[in-house]
């Protein structure tokens, strides 16, 4: 083709504009019945002027869309500079260095405190969650996405989904009863071991509600989170690679060292990293296991210790201004802990990133967007792309060995020890959780029933048998319920305008503060409302306040599940509706929305599952009542998460026999909203009308 | 009303890169005009910016002129939305809203406009799926999803839905290359129908189709990947196909290249 312009034969002269250019509603209405109509043609009104009439509806939902980013925005600087603030007053009452003395009298004249004492217990006992915690987990996974059967497999990855929402009370409760009565044993064969290292040195006191303890409740805590999200990478495994790795030769356990560890490495060790954000945070579980001391411990096996989360849960109302100033600054250090530990599991996990695989917003055409069940907030969002280098093949002693009988009996012996040490780490994973699900079973059916659901514990006295749950059941629900009310619309608003609007710096910002926000940890939450609704405000304790905390932490969960659901929609599907001149408002309500509604809802429900087990925040600001409170707006409401703890910690075993009931009744509400979550992604599921 | 599309001097860009250098072209009522040329040569693009669908993407604008009867679309004042109602378009890949029923898929133009016609809206949604040459076959499964469909009869459902608002252009992406041959011709039968009451522009890959359904052809072409397309030549098919006058247009005819 030459490279001047080309001849076009066909080229219209210079039209003028017509007389009446803006505004074709004349000509048009004239010309319309001219045209020949069939029956009930639709005859297009003034509106077809070609000018101007879907703006004021964009303009509107524009919007109301950017409020509602803008809205996260003020609400999270709102919390972390209120937050300095108060914490600002109490350090400056501090006698000696906030951050470094290992001391906590803040309320002490002179006031001595630093954030070192708890944070060191925070990291000690986390790092234990981690050395113990972390190869089991991802041993399980191992054996359920490579060793299972397909089926099992299934089967056991759902289980582990479901054991990721059990809430950390119960897990607090299977400590502290179950648990710590037998770690007198525990403690003292790690001290027989170990014992020459000071830090194991041992007592023998019995039943210690020790750091290790607490480790060991926290390490079980967050097998369900590092087991799911590493089986979810070994999955991803691309075939050709196990496949490469076979025809070498490999063994199955060679096969995983050339092609399944490599590829999974960066996800693996960010979900374990993730875990140990979670441990971090954890509030409500170390807080019944441990028992708190305030001063300086190294001896682990030992009761005492102290947690920045726990320490927060236990002092913050009996604690006086500066007191609570100081809480509130070890607070931000949690803070600034856990989201610097997210940020490292994030980067792990895209460090790895060669090929990116990840999806790119709208324009995956083929995916149907009705609602796959997406995980609410799956960290590890792309993975690590290796493909097998032989030569490491050739590098494995024994590897060449060239017999067609069978392999070298060392490598034999290799691939048989470590199929055995795959399969117990899955059993040490499962046994644990399996005795918390049965204890709470067969312990919590013993006092469940009509009574317990019906029942309120007005006028019974902890020591004595009898009442129930039903001011706690009652209280939850209609929290969780004012949560979802007010999380829901402005989370699905902000993820609306994240997909379908945002650019600059405004969605940049916000998908940094979701970020944040999907790593706060729940006493944080609990203690931004308790310091601003009611200290500074002057609000009573209510079933309301819980809802605020409650909904600041579903926040992040609706916004992350909805952008994920709306991204999936095809692209193609806002241009059919473009073109038949649909304003973009009307687009994303009517036809984007809708197809992205049934995994929107499935988000929802396992939102509200989550914050439903949540403890720490409501422990701040429901207040406590043995009564039924109707009325969430006025006066302290029962919560269930607050009860289990609060009949947990009775020296009375009818109390302790409520709280198995209660831990039975939270779990299976959060087990059922699960399943419907899980059911509604199933049946909803494009391909299955 | 079919209405004349007048395009002169107009580029279209995808942020910094331009995708179309200086079109014009003409497009007569109540005819089929195809638009061809090899991949990537910018006939989506062009078609795009006749109901200002390009600048949908993000960072897509459009330089110059395009005339529907005389007035300006990209001119002050004019919204796209309006225009798109006047201008209407079929995909390649049929794309019925999945959420819908058929019954609902053709009357959604007008509903999610936020029209209710009640008693009008049954004869229309019968009118424009007979239109399509669709009745016969959905008429006893109105309530069913449109996703329940075959690939063609998808394909006739959006047609139905596009004309459905009374457009008064429809243009057509490859509307067939997605669909099996009997199919193909139930589309390109309609297309003659429709030819009556709309200004039709298609874009195709297919020579014989073009040969078939449209009166006049238009020729796009690139000097190589990164440059602009360019119109090469715009006549009547007959003359495209028999005769061209431009050297490029028969070497791609005849299938030298492209
Ligand atoms: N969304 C987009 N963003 C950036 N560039 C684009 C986009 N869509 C198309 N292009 C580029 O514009 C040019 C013209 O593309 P266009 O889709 O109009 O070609 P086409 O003639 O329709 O091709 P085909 O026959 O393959 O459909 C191409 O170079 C293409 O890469
Ligand atoms: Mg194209």
């Amino acid at each position: 083709m030459s490279g001047e312009r080309p001849a076009v034969t066909d080229t219209s002269g210079p039209s003028g504009p017509g007389p009446d250019r803006a505004d074709l509603s004349a000509p048009e209405q004239v010309s319309s019945t001219a045209r020949p109509s069939g029956p009930g043609r639709f005859r297009r009104g003034p509106a077809a002027a070609l000018t101007g009439r879907s703006r004021r509806g964009d303009g509107l939902f524009a919007g109301g869309a950017r409020g509602s980013a803008l809205f996260l925005l003020v609400l999270m600087g709102a919390i972390v500079a209120f937050l300095i603030s108060q914490a600002i007053h109490a350090i400056s009452a501090d006698s000696v260095n906030f951050l470094a003395a290992f001391e906590w009298n803040p309320d002490d004249d002179p006031s001595v405190w630093g954030v070192a004492l708890v944070a060191w217990g925070t990291l000690v006992t986390s790092l234990f969650a981690l050395a113990i915690g972390a190869p089991i987990a991802v041993g399980a996974a191992l054996f359920i996405s490579q060793y299972a059967p397909r089926r099992l497999a299934q089967v056991l990855g759902y289980v582990v989904d479901l054991l990721a929402a059990v809430p950390s009370v119960v897990y607090g409760l299977w400590g502290i009863i179950f648990l710590v009565p037998h770690m007198g044993g525990v403690s003292r064969i790690v001290s027989a071991v170990l014992g020459w290292i000071p830090i194991f040195h041992y007592d023998g006191a019995p039943a210690p509600r020790s750091v290790f303890a607490a480790g060991i409740v926290l390490a079980i805590m967050i097998l369900p989170i590092v087991a799911a999200i590493s089986r979810e990478v070994f999955l991803q495994t691309p075939r050709e690679n196990m496949e490469a790795a076979y025809a070498l030769g490999a063994t199955k356990w060679e096969m995983i060292r050339l092609a399944v560890l490599p590829y999974g490495r960066s996800g693996v060790i960010s979900a374990i990293v993730l875990g140990f954000g979670r441990a971090l945070g954890e509030t409500i579980a170390v807080a019944m296991v441990l028992s708190q001391t305030g001063t300086f411990f190294t001896h682990f096996l030992e009761p005492g210790g102290n947690t920045i989360a726990a320490n927060i849960a236990i002092q913050f109302k009996n604690a006086f201004d500066v007191g609570r100033g100081a809480l509130i600054a070890s607070g931000l250090v949690l803070f600034v802990m856990t989201l610097l530990v997210n940020y490292l599991a994030r980067w792990i996990a895209r460090r790895g990133v060669i090929s990116d695989d990840g999806m790119a917003a709208g324009t995956d055409a083929d995916q149907s967007a009705a609602g796959a069940a997406a995980p609410v907030a799956s960290p590890v969002d792309v993975y690590h792309h290796h493909a097998i280098n032989p030569r490491d093949a050739h590098q494995d002693p024994g590897f060449a060995t060239r017999s067609l009988s069978s392999v070298a009996p060392r490598r034999r012996l290799t691939n048989l020890a470590a199929s055995g040490s795959v399969a117990a780490a899955f059993l040490l994973a499962v046994l644990p959780l399996a005795s918390i699900l049965v204890l709470v079973i067969s312990n919590g059916a013993r006092g469940f029933g009509g009574n317990f659901l019906y029942h309120s514990m007005r006028n019974i006295a902890e020591s004595d048998p009898g009442g129930g749950a039903y001011h706690a059941i009652l209280g939850t629900l209609e929290q969780a319920g004012l949560a979802a009310l007010i999380a829901v619309p402005i989370g699905v608003m902000v993820a609306i305008y994240l997909v379908e609007y945002g650019s600059g710096w405004l969605a940049r910002s916000v998908t940094f503060i979701v970020d944040v926000m999907m790593g706060l940890p729940s006493i944080v939450a609990g203690l931004f409302i308790l310091s601003l609704w009611i200290l500074a405000f002057g609000f009573k304790d209510s079933g309301f306040a819980g809802s605020l905390a409650l909904m600041i932490l579903m926040l992040p969960l609706v916004i992350r599940s909805s952008e994920e659901m709306l991204k999936l929609v095809p692209h193609a599907l806002r241009e059919a509706s473009y073109a038949l001149g649909v304003p973009k408002w009307r687009t994303v309500l009517r036809v984007v929305v809708p197809t992205a509604l049934p995994g929107i809802v499935t988000g929802v429900m396992l939102g509200v599952a989550r914050i439903m087990g949540e403890t720490a925040p409501v422990l701040l600001v429901v207040g406590f009542t043995s009564s039924i409170n109707q009325n969430p707006f006025s006066g302290a409401q029962g919560s269930l998460p607050f009860f289990i703890y609060n009949e947990a910690t009775q020296p009375y075993q009818p109390a302790i026999d409520r709280a198995w009931a209660g831990a039975l009744t939270l779990i299976l509400i959060i087990m059922i909203l699960n399943l419907a979550a899980r059911l509604l992604a199933w049946w909803k599921k494009p391909g299955r009308a | 009303m079919a209405k004349r599309i007048d395009v002169s001097g107009m580029s279209a860009y995808y942020g910094g890169f331009k995708a179309i250098d200086d079109i014009s072209l003409t497009v007569e009522p109540r005819t089929v005009t195809a638009f061809i040329g090899p991949s990537g040569c910018g006939k989506s693009t062009v078609l795009r910016t006749l109901n200002r669908m390009h600048e949908v993407i993000p960072g897509a604008r459009v330089e110059g002129k395009v005339l529907l009867d005389d007035v300006d679309l990209y001119g002050q004042g004019i919204d796209p939305v309006a225009v798109r109602r006047t201008v209407g378009m079929v995909f390649q890949r049929p794309n019925p809203f999945p959420t819908m029923s058929i019954y609902e898929n053709v009357a959604a133009g007008l509903r999610l406009n936020g029209l209710k016609h009640k008693g009008d809206m049954d004869d229309l949604v019968e009118h424009s799926l007979r239109g399509a040459n669709l009745w016969e076959e959905v008429k006893d499964r109105l309530r069913k999803p449109g996703a329940g469909l075959s690939g063609g009869q998808q394909q006739r459902l959006c047609i139905a839905r596009a004309i459905a608002v009374s457009p008064d252009v429809l243009l057509m992406d490859e509307p067939c290359s997605a669909l099996d041959p009997i199919s193909t011709l139930a589309i390109e039968d309609l297309i003659a129908q429709l030819k009556a009451e709309y200004t039709i522009v298609i874009v195709t890959h297919n020579m014989q189709q073009a040969a078939r359904v449209s009166d006049r052809t238009a020729f796009f072409n690139i000097a190589g990947t990164g440059q602009p397309g360019k119109l090469i030549e715009i006549d009547d098919t007959a003359r495209i196909f028999a005769n061209p006058s431009q050297r490029a247009t028969e070497d791609y005819i005849t299938g030298r290249f492209g």
